[in-house]
């Protein structure tokens, strides 16, 4: 029995990573199907005078904007969006981190704190945009912190809840080992709410990348938002169609990067998601 | 944290010569309530070194409540538990506790589950590496698994790291709750076998749960009923180990009629 079974496991650990670079370019390309059909589809409606130029530009026009805005300072405007989405997620996404481990972990303080933060969330974020202005001015602070608000509760909400709805059986279990409440916290509740803080985390930086886009918009002389607005301004769809499709490069690169460090840190979740995967 | 890495080396120092009268394990339960129910009462059990004695009864009659005051778990009650004369106060890592579903830590692979009580805060590759991880692995029949995780076993091979955790500090008792009954027959006669095994090995006294008669004859030394709070039959199984599974002798098929009537008599079916 020992050694069927021994070989199961020795090729249910080789395979994912003997097959997954290939996976991963075919799965690669297959999402890249869709985007480059439709581009082609769009520069040939353009040639053929369907689209009117002035709402519509062509994708060729686009990418020549995107080479021209590259000469004239886009590194900066690139720059400067990328530095506010991560300290507003840093500083958001780390205390919402803080205060959920706090809130779920103790009952006394959820009692407290949780109701403010619930009403708090209700608040429509941008309405927080004028008292920031009038507090903050119109500089950087007010941007970071309206990115920090935006990313502050998904963190704060998932892992309250994950930790919640830890399985009662494995705190059930840490009581058998005569756990401390630290050592419970430690060895059981964080470990097991971790896909919990990933999704968080990920939903808070994909609100980042939102809310700075509305900061932008308000008042920035640099940023994607400011391309925004300046190409609205200026009447070139070329230009703002450009800073759309760098907010989903950004967006979808910042992601990606997170969504690693979660295929690593959960690589011993027995989910479907895995399980489609090995099957694949 | 400082025990002795190589098992048994100083059992026999620890341990008086002979048994005295109050060797081994004593559960004495006056009452035990949730709230106004009363769940257990009048309970007195006495284990000796290496008994391995089990308990059945209807679902919700306080089997696992009896249990969960052994291991320390439950503190609110009337009564005492003691282990060779020396009162137990609360989690003692002299018991071990097995559940019915294996409840191993899906983020640590399967060594750091087995050493999970010694939180000395090595690596999981280091613990993977540990001499008393191994000799434990491989008396459960995992050997070579210390550095798989959880997701890569079956139901029957987490049950078996279960039990290699369970025995990690040396209990000298060891609490089973309905172990066996969550894994198909064939494995269960397997761990079944296991259990037997580590326990003559060990030389632990066991209490076990279980609803299955079968299994209550096969391993037991003696049989505990319990109906409404108390015990109200004691079946000893007189039959030499190793039990034979195929052939029925004329003591276990006593011990089973009368643990059918103690059922019966104590309304669990």
């Amino acid at each position: 029995m020992s050694e069927t079974a021994l070989s199961v496991v020795a090729t249910s650990v080789k395979s994912p990573a003997g097959t997954s670079g290939k996976r991963r370019l075919s799965r690669f390309l297959l999402g890249l199907a869709l985007p480059i059909g439709l581009l082609l589809l769009l520069e040939a409606a353009s040639h053929l005078g369907l689209t009117p130029p002035h709402l519509l530009p062509a994708p060729s026009a686009v990418f020549e904007t995107l080479i021209e805005l590259g000469r004239s300072g886009l590194g900066t405007h690139i720059f400067a969006s990328s530095l506010r989405v991560l300290l507003g997620f840093a500083i958001g996404a780390g205390l919402g981190l803080a205060v959920a481990i706090s809130v779920g972990l103790s009952r006394r303080l959820e009692e407290i704190l949780d109701p403010s933060f619930q009403a708090l969330r209700a608040v429509p974020s941008l309405a927080w945009v004028p008292l920031l202005l009038l507090w903050l001015g119109i500089d950087e602070t007010p941007k970071i912190v309206l990115i920090a608000i935006g990313a502050f509760f998904p963190v704060y909400l998932n892992v309250v809840s994950g930790l919640r709805n830890v399985d009662r059986k494995l705190v059930e279990l840490g009581e058998t080992y005569g756990l401390t409440s630290w050592g419970l916290a430690r060895r059981i509740l964080l470990p097991a709410a971790l896909p919990s803080i990933f999704t968080g985390l990920r939903t808070s930086l994909s609100l980042a990348w939102m809310f700075l886009v509305a900061a932008e918009l308000i008042a920035a002389t640099k940023g994607l938002g400011y391309l925004l607005t300046d190409g609205r301004e200026t009447s070139r769809p070329d230009i703002v169609i450009a800073a759309i499709l760098l907010l989903a490069v950004l967006g979808k690169l910042s992601d990606g990067l997170l969504k690693n460090i979660e295929e690593r840190a959960l690589r011993w979740r027995d989910s479907f998601d895995e399980r489609l995967e090995r099957k694949a | 944290m400082n025990f002795p890495l190589i098992l048994g080396l100083d059992e026999d120092t620890d341990l008086p010569e002979a048994h005295p009268a109050n060797a081994g394990l004593h559960v004495r339960i006056n009452a035990k309530n949730y709230g106004q129910r009363e769940v257990l009462r009048n309970v007195d059990l006495k284990l000796r070194p290496g008994e391995i004695v089990s308990i059945t009864g209807a679902s919700g009659c306080g089997k696992s409540t009896l249990l969960r005051i052994v291991a320390g778990l439950e503190r609110d009650f009337n009564g005492s538990v003691s282990l060779d004369g020396e009162r137990l106060q609360g989690i003692d890592e002299r018991v071990g506790f097995i559940f019915q579903e294996p409840r191993l830590l899906p983020w640590l692979n399967v060594a750091a589950n087995v050493a999970f009580s010694d939180d000395d805060g090595k690596s999981q590759t280091a613990v993977a590496a540990s001499p008393h991880v191994n000799k434990l692995l491989a008396e459960v029949g995992l050997r070579d698994y210390a550095a798989a995780l959880p997701k890569q076993l079956s139901g029957g091979q987490a049950q078996r790291v279960a039990i290699a955790r369970g025995l990690y500090r040396q209990p000298r008792v060891l609490l089973l709750d309905e172990p066996f009954s969550a894994v198909d027959a064939f494995t269960r006669i397997k761990l079944q076998e296991l259990l037997l095994r580590l326990a003559s090995e060990h030389g632990f006294t066991v209490l076990l749960v279980t609803h299955d008669v079968d299994e209550a004859i096969y391993l037991s030394d003696r049989v505990i009923v319990i109906g409404e709070g108390k015990v109200t039959a004691e079946i000893p199984v007189h039959a030499a180990r190793p039990r034979e599974r195929q052939h029925e002798t004329a003591s276990t098929r006593e011990a089973r009629n009368a643990l059918f009537s103690a059922l019966h008599a104590a309304h669990v079916f």
